[in-house]
């Protein structure tokens, strides 16, 4: 008898990296005590045994592994670890590589696995792997280290960036993004917005990213299929909003999601992004707070930026992007005047909408950030 | 730069240090009325007097012996045994007494003595004429082992070995003391311990020292025009062995041929490959050789001498191997 022991799915993590096993090598575990500790991007986890069994370790410690890898045998008795011929596959072709070689190779980060794929010796030396070294040069794969400032070893993506970096290309990969971009007049919402200071008599202002997140989530109450979900060909439309908020954190981007924001008062909201940027910064953030959402809110309004193309965050549809607002000069009636003005960004899925209600959207986001701001809640 | 032979560059070393240092003194057989077996020592007995160099009767224990006290009480010995495979008969005076016993006594006297020794094989001497026996005494800590293959080498390195407060066991091949090379009249002197490059090379380092030093490069010669670009290194000295500089050329090489006069068993060869196999593991492309002479005695016949002694054609069939590994 034997249970396999699969990587478990943890939260948003596509893979995990073994941290220890528990158990050494042929000791028995019962069913639901300490097995291994995992690390995912996010976090350490201790996983329970699935069974009882006397445990085959298949994957060592500091090994990454796609979730659902098999990475240890729970047998029945002691007897039948090692028993079990492993699957000969194909036959593999033994190659010898020089002792210098595989010096060299490590040294200049090559993947000698790549290295004995690519060529036909039964020996590689280090003239194979200077060889290769130049081609993957000349291919751009490998750099000149010497012309490194610092690190010519490479930094290594951190387990955050790496899953930043997996989610956006296949974000790219995979959807058919646009991106339409308008101008909006907040010259009376900055007034506004000063007043909600003084009517706490705090001085503290409602933040902008309160107020723009509330008003996506009122104009996406006209234009629900922006709050979706594209998930195998079929589109998932909310009642409610669960808005991604993007954070910029010193190792990388995190996106929590706020729930039900279009319920929220506007100063409830702004207190739970105030709690949400706290729970980043000192890394509590469960896989949980940032699950779920249904479209995305990203602020660049503190830099010098004046808009952006925000790249979606799979399965969700549409995200919205921020620039600064800044005083310009524009034509009001027969004169020029000096408004308050940002543009806003809108990226959505185009093979779930098209232009034309991207552009209803963006106007009735407009028109409530110009006239209309009862609608989304901000009062005075 | 003048071209002497490597004899007058010795015989230079002697005449300028004895000048200089009033307590060296040279002994040995024939040395003094006879002009040295290989006349090493022409015209020092009639420059210096037989107080300075000394006739010594016909055993080779009395002449170490008898070096290793007057070094002890003072003076700079200079002896000379024939033929090293003479240093047989002397070995307890070199092996124990004159490698350690300023050691063994607590370094309460100093024993500057050169022990100079003919070795090597030349036109079928045999097997009691042609050997080469630094392994032998390698393996004694305490005594120095110089073995040059050239004219500017061995003046440099003798003049070092004669001002050293220490015994050194000084080598010269039979086969060398004819050789020209240039040599600088002016003073210079060579460390004990560093070996040299004789040729860069890119491919693969070919060790040796003394006469092997030669037939490394010519090997090297025929290599470079089959594409092979040999890195001689002539280490010089045997003991203190100069293993940096194998390794560093080793490091651009990953290739590495020793190439010994002596037998193979036991030899020097098997030392550096000892060496670079646990200090130098990741610089090895290929598995080191040696290229020494068969594990049979040195023969008369001079076909049979040639085919045991290492040759040119071994040494080039032993990079080729290596290089084709």
């Amino acid at each position: 008898m034997r249970y396999e022991v699969a990587l478990p799915a943890i939260g948003y993590a596509e893979e995990g990296t073994i941290e220890e096993w528990l158990v050494n090598e042929g000791e028995y575990i019962a069913k639901g005590k300490p097995l291994l500790i995992i690390n995912t991007e996010k976090s350490a986890i201790e996983i329970e045994s699935p069974a009882d069994g006397y445990l085959h370790i298949l994957t060592d410690p500091g090994t990454t592994v796609p979730v659902g890898t098999v990475i240890g045998i729970l047998y029945e008795s002691r007897d039948e670890i090692g028993r079990e011929t492993k699957d000969a596959g194909p036959s593999e072709k033994r190659v010898f590589v020089t002792p210098a070689a595989r010096s060299l190779a490590e040294k200049e980060g090559i993947s000698l696995d790549e290295l004995i794929k690519n060529s036909d010796k039964k020996r590689i030396g280090t003239r194979d792997v200077e060889e290769f070294l130049s081609k993957l040069r000349k291919q751009g794969e490998v750099p000149d280290k010497k012309l490194c400032v610092e690190s010519p070893e490479g930094i290594p993506l951190t387990p955050m960036r790496k899953t930043i970096a997996r989610r956006l290309v296949r974000s790219l990969q995979e959807s058919a993004q646009v991106t339409a971009i308008t101008e909006i007049d907040v010259s009376e919402l900055v007034k506004l917005r000063d007043r909600t200071g003084l009517k706490k008599g705090n001085g503290k202002k409602t933040s902008w990213n309160a107020i723009f997140m509330k008003a996506i989530a009122s104009a996406v109450g006209e234009h629900p299929i922006l709050n979706s979900q594209l998930i195998d060909e079929k589109v998932y439309v909310f009642s409610t909003v669960a808005m991604g908020f993007a954070i910029d954190l010193p190792d990388g981007l995190v996106v929590p999601v706020i729930r039900n924001v279009e319920a929220l008062e506007i100063e409830e909201l702004d207190k739970r992004l105030v709690e949400c940027v706290e729970k980043a910064r000192t890394g509590q953030l469960s896989a949980g707070d940032m699950d779920g959402g249904t479209i995305t809110f990203s602020n660049a309004g503190m830099y010098e930026v004046d808009f952006f193309t925000p790249i979606l965050n799979p399965p969700q549809t549409a995200i919205v992007g921020v620039g600064k607002i800044r005083p310009v000069p524009r034509v009001i009636g027969e004169g020029i005047a000096i408004r308050q003005v940002v543009y806003i960004s809108l990226t959505y899925d185009h093979r779930v909408l098209d232009g034309a209600e991207a552009s209803r959207f963006l106007t009735t986001l407009k028109r409530f950030l110009e006239k209309e701001h009862g609608a989304f809640g901000l009062k005075v | 730069m003048p071209e002497i032979t490597f004899v007058q560059a010795l015989r230079d070393a002697l005449y300028e240090e004895m000048r200089g240092d009033d307590k060296i003194f040279i002994m040995g057989e024939d040395v003094g009325l006879g002009e040295g077996a290989f006349g090493v020592t022409r015209g020092l007995m009639r420059e210096f007097g037989s107080e300075r160099v000394k006739d010594a009767p016909i055993s080779e224990a009395a002449i170490v012996g008898a070096g290793v006290g007057a070094a002890m009480t003072g003076t700079r010995p200079v002896v000379e045994i024939m033929f090293g495979d003479f240093l047989s008969v002397a070995f307890d005076e070199v092996y124990n007494k004159a490698a350690k016993w300023r050691y063994g006594h607590g370094g309460q006297f100093r024993i500057p003595m050169v022990i100079r020794s003919a070795f090597g094989h030349r036109a079928g001497n045999s097997m009691e004429h042609s050997q080469c026996p630094e392994a032998v005494f390698m393996h004694s800590p305490g005594i120095k082992i110089v073995a040059p293959s050239t004219p500017y080498d061995a003046k440099g390195l003798l003049k070092s070995a004669i001002r050293d407060d220490n015994p050194v066991l000084f080598f010269e091949h039979k086969q060398l003391y004819r050789i020209k090379g240039e040599v600088p009249e002016e003073e210079y002197t060579l460390p004990i311990g560093v070996a040299d490059v004789k040729r860069k090379g890119t491919d693969v380092t070919i060790v040796a020292w003394s006469l092997m030093v030669h037939k490394a490069l010519e090997a090297a010669d025929v290599l470079a025009g089959e594409g092979i670009n040999a890195e001689v290194v002539d280490l010089r000295t045997i003991a203190p062995l100069d293993k940096e500089a194998v390794l560093n050329s080793v490091a651009s090489t990953h290739r590495l041929v020793i190439v010994e006069e002596p037998n193979k068993t036991g030899g020097v060869g098997g030392e550096i490959a000892a060496i670079v196999a646990e200090e130098g593991f990741e610089l090895l492309d290929a598995p080191i050789m040696r290229v020494a002479s068969l594990d049979v005695p040195i023969p008369y016949s001079r076909v049979l001498e040639e085919y045991v002694l290492p040759s040119v054609e071994r040494i080039i069939d032993a990079v080729k191997t290596i290089c084709t590994y």
